[in-house]
């Protein structure tokens, strides 16, 4: 009698867990991967092995290339920021990203400080939980930032991405790219030649949703002994919908001079940058490749003369990273020229 | 709480494991409090609706067996009735009865009443209405003795795997099995997880993918003609049949893991040869009720043919009643009294032609002829019962007669009727398969003989069959899952 229990017992439990291994990979399979590599190139990555991460919205997603940062300085680092993620779920990202990686050097992009919600856009939501690892950051991003009623999609996936089952492409089959270490580049031109911003002493009230979450991402970085960077990309501020983005980054900019975090406004960093406003926009918002490559260009190098951070060239850990860097030249000689 | 929703997905094992965890006497008590919680998810209020129903029909039971004259019994009896079917009236019909009454009035010039009150439609009270109701008369023709214990009765009229959308169980049924609740058995409880899928794959798969396809062509008729409305005739016939079909069977799947036996609801109600036949399969627990509360006590077929008819007339109305406030629901029911009625008076002169042509009532191809004229009668009663009114139904007639346009078939037009191509597609495999197991059904017993193959037929059936309603299951937030048709009935 027990024998037989047992015996049923097991079978159960390997039903389980052949159901679960499938699950799974159906999952997987069905997910919409478009913005699946940045959240998982901490995983593509050994462990521990990351020096930098770049965290934020979409414009440190398109902004920053980190093998740009590998070719000039020898950095190690992965951008995981996200189209559309607010300061919340940054937030989560980045507990998430301590999970796997210990980074020296946080730089968040606090462009999104202008929204109040604690979730964002229901799409940008996903791409930031979907691909995460299922444990107590991916829980707590859910329990924490999403309506009890909504929850149900995010813990299981499945639910929202089963109907693609007939617009699956071979790609969805295949493993992740991370090849370029978590970045999106943007090859089209859109000029905004003309454009001023607002006096950097402008400022606006930051709300308290997203200025609570950057306190929990100051105590977060501290407690991994991670420096935490701030900084502002440049973007034209030109939607008429009443928020003060720029007034909004100038503000964070004066709290961060208040609590000694380093703090780099590129907005009016032009001198330095040189971006160019007719030929280095994708759009209103985001740079293309060329500005991206100034951006991160000045960046790298503030990283490396500010901060203790290795070059590891010649590493042997590091050997792929070289020909991930030639790949990663390819495909933006390739953009630019097809641009 | 809808059987395909995650809260009953985690509401069903959390009670299934306390249950067989609570000790066996006091185990009723558990699901009973599980039934009302499952019930007041829906609108708690209603849940004392439900209890007052349940307090009638206790005692009434109890006041019929102590009742010494046939008189003092009839009069529990009446009582009962009139009572819950004086609720029953009240929540379901009262503004139709209202919208009636005012038009009457208006025709004569009088002023139209207006109440100062709105009435919702409790979910599930045909039901369990009905079921209560089954359990005096039960009592009464003393088939079964009357409940003492009144929390295990008020669990017969609420046991939520049946609770708003049935099966309408039979005292003699399920009472003594709430009487004797049975141990923690694997392979039941494996038996009752596949009938469980098995109905998530016909209301996911197959009634909510092809109920996209119905609503857009019903909600606009003025847009569609011939086969586009012919089309969506016949895939509202496989979408109440799975829709309500597959509520039956995640209800039966999920009394019988929790060790209870429920009537089959269902039986390949598209494979029936006359009306007569079909009702025999379809929703077998509710015409089965019309049968042993209405007809037979009208007299049934005892007492003449033509009162024999009226008898069937005034069941099938009432069933039609029964299934909605509105006269199209009326009509589709009046319309299967017809058809039986003319069935029944015409079948002395269809033996004489079967006679003169040789033909063998049994054989298959005369079978497969007489299904397909049965299909074709039961699909243009279901214009009445789809349909929003009577002159919508009307409207869909005119409409389908009116052109003959058979190439909406190859010219892309079926796909821009609210499914694409592939789940156009997707829906007719399922559709087809759902018609195989059927067809299968009728000789064997496929769950027992899938039971006895080995793991490495099973699990791969169960798996292919999981991921089916995982992957090609209408559900999650791009679609809202449509609730289950049944319940406001």
């Amino acid at each position: 009698m027990k024998h037989k229990t047992l015996r049923r017992l097991c079978g159960v439990l390997a039903f389980v867990l052949l159901f679960s291994f499938l699950f799974s990979g159906a999952s997987y399979v069905l997910r919409d991967k478009r913005y699946a590599a940045n959240a998982s190139v901490i995983y593509a990555e050994k462990k521990n092995s990351i020096d930098v991460v770049f965290a934020g919205s979409s414009h440190m997603l398109n902004g920053i290339y980190p093998l740009e940062v590998w070719d000039k300085t020898g950095i190690a680092s992965c951008n995981i920021a996200q189209n559309g993620q607010i300061i919340p779920e940054t937030y989560y990202a980045l507990m998430e990203c301590f999970r796997y990686q210990s980074p020296k050097v946080v730089v968040l992009d606090v462009y999104k400080m202008v929204e109040s919600a604690k979730m964002g856009l229901t799409v940008s939501f996903h791409f930031t939980v979907d691909s995460m690892r299922l444990g107590l950051p991916k829980l707590r991003a859910i329990f924490d930032l999403v309506p009890a009623d909504q929850r149900a999609e995010y813990l299981v996936d499945l639910i929202t991405y089963h109907t693609r089952w007939k617009e699956l492409t071979e790609s969805d089959w295949k493993p992740l790219d991370t090849t370029l270490k978590g970045s999106e580049m943007l090859f089209d031109t859109v000029s905004n030649a003309g454009y001023v911003p607002c006096a950097e002493t402008d400022t606006a009230p930051v709300n308290d949703v997203a200025m609570d979450y950057l306190s929990r991402i100051v105590a977060l970085c501290k407690k991994h002994g991670a420096q935490l960077l701030l900084v502002a990309l440049p973007f034209t501020d030109t939607e008429n919908d009443g928020l003060k983005r720029q007034q909004t980054v100038n503000a964070v900019e004066v709290w961060a001079g208040e609590q000694g975090i380093p703090f780099l406004n590129y907005i009016y960093l032009n001198n330095v940058t040189k971006i160019d406003f007719s030929t280095d926009y994708y759009d209103a918002y985001h740079l293309n490749d060329r500005g991206a490559l100034k951006i991160t260009d000045q960046l790298a190098q503030y990283l490396s003369e500010h901060y203790d951070l290795p070059d590891r060239r010649n590493e042997a850990d590091y050997a792929s990273w070289d020909d991930a860097a030639a790949v990663y030249q390819a495909r933006l000689e390739q953009g630019a020229a097809a641009s | 709480m809808l059987f395909n929703s995650v809260q009953f997905l985690i509401f069903f094992p959390i009670v299934t494991l306390i249950y067989f965890l609570f000790p066996k006497k006091y185990s009723y008590l558990w699901l009973l409090a599980a039934s009302y919680y499952f019930y007041m998810c829906w609108n708690p209020k209603y849940a004392l609706l439900m209890l007052t129903s349940t307090a009638i029909t206790y005692a009434s039971g109890l006041l019929i067996e102590r009742a010494s004259s046939v008189r003092g019994k009839r009069w529990c009896v009446a009582v009962s009735f009139c009572a819950n079917l004086a609720i029953l009236f009240f929540f379901k019909y009262f503004y139709f009865a209202l919208d009636n009454v005012n038009a009457l009035l208006q025709h004569f010039g009088f002023a139209v009443l207006q109440p100062k009150f709105d009435v919702v439609l409790p979910v599930g009270i045909s039901f369990y209405t009905f079921q209560a109701l089954s359990y005096t008369a039960d009592v009464y023709r003393r088939r079964i003795p009357a409940e003492r214990n009144f929390f295990r009765y008020a669990l017969f009229v609420s046991f939520f795997p049946q609770l708003v959308a049935g099966p309408i169980e039979r005292t003699e049924n399920l009472l003594p099995q709430l009487q004797n609740p049975k141990p923690f058995d694997y392979l039941r409880a494996r038996r009752g997880l596949v009938m469980m899928i098995w109905g998530l794959f016909l209301k996911l798969v197959i009634a909510d993918r092809v109920s996209i396809l119905v609503n857009q062509v019903f909600n606009n008729l003025q847009q569609y003609a011939g086969f586009e409305i012919a089309l969506a005739v016949v895939l509202f016939a496989v979408q109440i049949y799975c829709d309500f079909g597959g509520y039956s069977c995640i209800a039966v799947g999920a009394a019988e893991v929790l060790g209870y036996s429920l009537m089959e609801n269902f039986h390949g109600p598209y494979f029936a040869v006359s009306v007569k036949d079909f009702w025999r399969r379809w929703h077998i627990s509710l015409s089965t009720w019309f049968r042993d509360y209405l007809y037979i006590p009208l007299g049934g077929s005892r007492r003449g043919r033509v009162r024999t008819w009226l008898n069937v007339m005034i069941t099938f109305l009432a069933s039609g009643l029964w299934h909605g406030a509105g006269w199209h629901f009326i009509l589709w029911g009046g319309l299967h009294g017809v058809y039986q009625v003319v069935g029944s008076w015409t079948e002395p002169l269809r033996r004489r032609w079967r006679t003169a042509l040789h033909l063998d009532s049994e054989h298959g191809a005369y079978r497969v002829f007489r299904a397909l004229v049965t299909f074709v009668l039961v699909c243009f009663a279901w214009i009445f019962f789809r349909a929003s009114s009577v002159s919508q139904a009307l409207l869909a007639i005119r409409r389908t007669f009116m052109t003959w346009n058979p190439g909406v078939f190859t010219d892309g037009t079926i796909f821009t009727l609210g499914l694409e191509a592939p789940d156009f597609w997707a829906g007719l495999a399922a559709i087809v398969i759902l018609f195989l197991v059927d067809a299968l059904s009728q000789r064997y017993d496929l769950r027992a003989m899938l039971e006895n193959k080995s793991l490495f037929v099973r699990w791969p059936v169960y798996l292919l069959l999981i991921f089916t309603v995982l992957i090609f299951g209408i559900y999650g937030p791009q679609y809202s899952a449509g609730a289950f048709i049944y319940f406001q009935f």
